[in-house]
């Protein structure tokens, strides 16, 4: 569904360096990385609202330049609106729907019912969380193939983001559809995701199944008197503290470690966490 | 069908899902021929990632215990009795291989091993009677 | 298809801003009794050029860029559907302002000046569109409230220059004479006038949609 290779971008204080990674139909993927990783400029390269320098990107098989009508095909919210302030929802709908052949108005109010928005409810009076869901719901009107979420979940309290997962799962049950989900809340991502990219500084960390990345690595602790200076070559974040020390390894240098240090499975926040401390 | 997943176990879930799967069939509170949930339905109800269910699912396959339909659905296969008793016996085997290397190591003696043996069975005929 | 869609997302835009719209229409009818009812369609167009530029405060705050970026729309067609729905209101409120003007001369004065209304109405659109024509390419390419000021910058130098300049060329009779010569031609032939409008108009419109293509913002 998305091929990226070799994309790079570079601004006055960022980069995008040799990014590349492919979501196949039919799957969910996560994008993840602290803020600033390059999530949402990799978002908005694909959707050529900012040109890339180096490399391809290949949306439904075909790389997106000037092609504009794929995006009949896909659906983005980001994290912020972007409906005028005054309209009322019903001036939403008639505002953008003429742009979608395939818009389908009772599927649209269909899901105002689910998520309890008026039709004549002002934007301006939504709340952050409805305003996602608002977007959600045009999101999901017009039979798009792709679903792009650019940290939708930011604003949502708990229970509004597991309604949104539910909503997401049932997207993806017609294996046609794809998503492409950034966030910096991984927990959701930890159970639903197919697919992981993880970025970290403009560069990809990790890009594959999830259920792999978690067979790759662990987190290794123990006390501090078990540790060397080889082993410590091996460990990814080393934290040390009074009680002992933490870090990241990869399962294929499990043979480094001392008898005494415990592992455990690592989720994405573990990983993402001592990545980053790795400098 | 009853599936409950448990995050905090150090069983992957695939796994989890398979085992449980892989009971209810063997238990026979799913009958031959019967629909189970596609790959898909079955991982929004679970909350997991379809790469998940249909890793179980296809483990499920191999080894014999449903087959997938393309277009239809999984279906539960109907047990074939001979291949459940060989699966059974070859772990039966392979369990006893590991008790001989045992006490081996420890050193005890064939009658040693069936009187231990006999006392264990008693137990348990005395458990299952209770 | 796409344009005709974004113009009307354009007109959608600027809903909240009707009723304002409205209410300062009520501005050229004041001035056309108080002072002179040409002057009042120059001024209702004037200001309706200098308004214009509001839609891409209001498109901006809204955050349309994104919005362009998600619907299936190509930059291009997104300025010239601006260009597009910025002609239909000017010449909206043309005719609004002239059906105001004939009204007022007949309640005030009893007859219409049929020339002095077509006079003034095409000299008040060909300006609406000239004020369109350079501001706009300063909106395509930077954030608005900078936007803003740069638009400013060509009035003042053709004020600071053009003023003196004209001033000191009328002093020159025969450049005075043609210059008459010039404006009288077109006084005598209404037909004229209008065409060349229109003509004049259509072209600096169409001059300036093709710089704002090319010199917009590329990035978001």
């Amino acid at each position: 569904m998305i091929e990226i290779s070799n994309l790079s971008k570079n601004f006055k204080d960022f980069s995008l360096h040799n990014v590349s990674f492919t979501l196949p139909d039919g799957f969910i993927m996560g994008l993840v990385g602290k803020n600033g990783a390059g999530k949402t400029t990799t978002i908005k390269l694909i959707l050529e609202l900012l040109q890339k320098e180096t490399g391809t990107i290949k949306v439904f098989g075909n790389e997106i330049k000037d092609n504009f009508d794929m995006k009949q095909d896909i659906a983005v919210v980001f994290d912020d609106l972007f409906f005028v302030e005054d309209w009322k929802i019903s001036d939403v709908e008639s505002a953008i729907s003429p742009f979608y052949i395939r818009w389908n108005s009772s599927t649209f109010h269909g899901y105002l019912e689910k998520f309890n928005l008026a039709t004549n409810k002002k934007v301006k009076e939504l709340s952050k969380g409805m305003k996602i869901k608002l977007m959600l719901a045009v999101a999901l009107s017009h039979k798009a193939r792709l679903l792009i979420l650019d940290e939708p979940t930011s604003v949502l309290d708990p229970v509004a983001r597991d309604e949104l997962l539910d909503i997401l799962l049932q997207y993806i049950e017609d294996e046609n559809n794809s998503i492409l989900f950034s966030t910096h809340i991984t927990s959701d991502l930890d159970k639903i995701a197919d697919y992981l990219t993880i970025m970290n500084n403009g560069n990809i960390f990790y890009t594959g199944i999830k259920d792999e990345l978690f067979e790759k690595y662990c987190i290794v602790k123990g006390g501090l008197e078990t540790l060397t200076s080889e082993i410590e070559n091996h460990l990814i974040g080393l934290k040390k503290g009074t009680t002992g020390f933490s870090a990241l390894l990869d399962i294929q240098n499990m043979k480094y470690i001392a008898s005494g240090m415990i592992t455990e499975k690592a989720t994405i926040d573990d990983i993402l966490i001592y990545i980053n401390s790795e400098k | 069908m009853k599936i409950i997943i448990q995050n905090s176990s150090d069983m992957p879930i695939y796994q989890q899902i398979y085992e449980q799967i892989k009971e209810v069939i063997l238990s026979g509170s799913i009958s031959d021929g019967e629909l189970l949930p596609s790959i898909r339905q079955l991982s929004r109800e679970l909350k997991v990632s379809v790469i998940t269910t249909t890793r179980a699912y296809t483990d499920l396959e191999n080894d014999g215990y449903i087959t997938i339909v393309q277009g239809k659905g999984c279906y539960v296969k109907p047990i074939n009795q001979n291949m459940l008793e060989e699966k059974l016996l070859h772990s039966i085997e392979e369990h006893f291989s590991e008790i001989l290397k045992c006490a081996k190591l420890l050193k005890k003696s064939d009658e040693e091993l069936s009187q231990l043996l006999k006392t264990l069975m008693e137990e348990s005929y005395y458990d299952r009677n209770q | 298809m796409a344009i005709k869609n974004l113009i009307k997302l354009d007109f959608y835009a600027m809903k909240p801003l009707v009723r304002i719209m409205i209410i300062f229409l009520i501005i050229p009818i004041i001035l056309g009794i108080v002072a002179d009812l040409g002057a009042s369609i120059l001024v209702t167009l004037t200001f309706i050029a200098f308004m214009l530029n509001v839609v891409f405060s209001i498109t901006e705050k809204s955050n349309f860029n994104k919005l362009y970026g998600t619907l299936p729309v190509r930059m291009t067609q997104c300025i010239i559907s601006r260009y597009l729905f910025s002609s239909i209101v000017v010449v909206f409120a043309g005719i609004l302002s002239f059906a105001n003007y004939i009204i007022l001369s007949l309640a005030l004065n009893g007859i219409i000046d049929w020339k002095r209304g077509g006079e003034f109405l095409a000299l008040s659109m060909l300006i609406a569109f000239l004020f369109i024509s350079i501001q706009y390419p300063f909106y395509f390419s930077f954030e608005y409230s900078k936007a803003m000021i740069m638009s400013i910058l060509p009035y003042v130098l053709c004020f600071a220059i053009g003023v003196p300049l004209t001033q000191y060329l009328m002093k020159n009779d025969s450049f005075r004479i043609i210059i008459m010569g010039i404006i009288k031609y077109f006084s005598d032939n209404i037909l004229v006038m209008l065409v060349s409008g229109i003509t004049i108009s259509m072209l600096v419109m169409t001059i300036s949609c093709i710089i704002s293509i090319k010199i917009r913002k590329k990035e978001i």
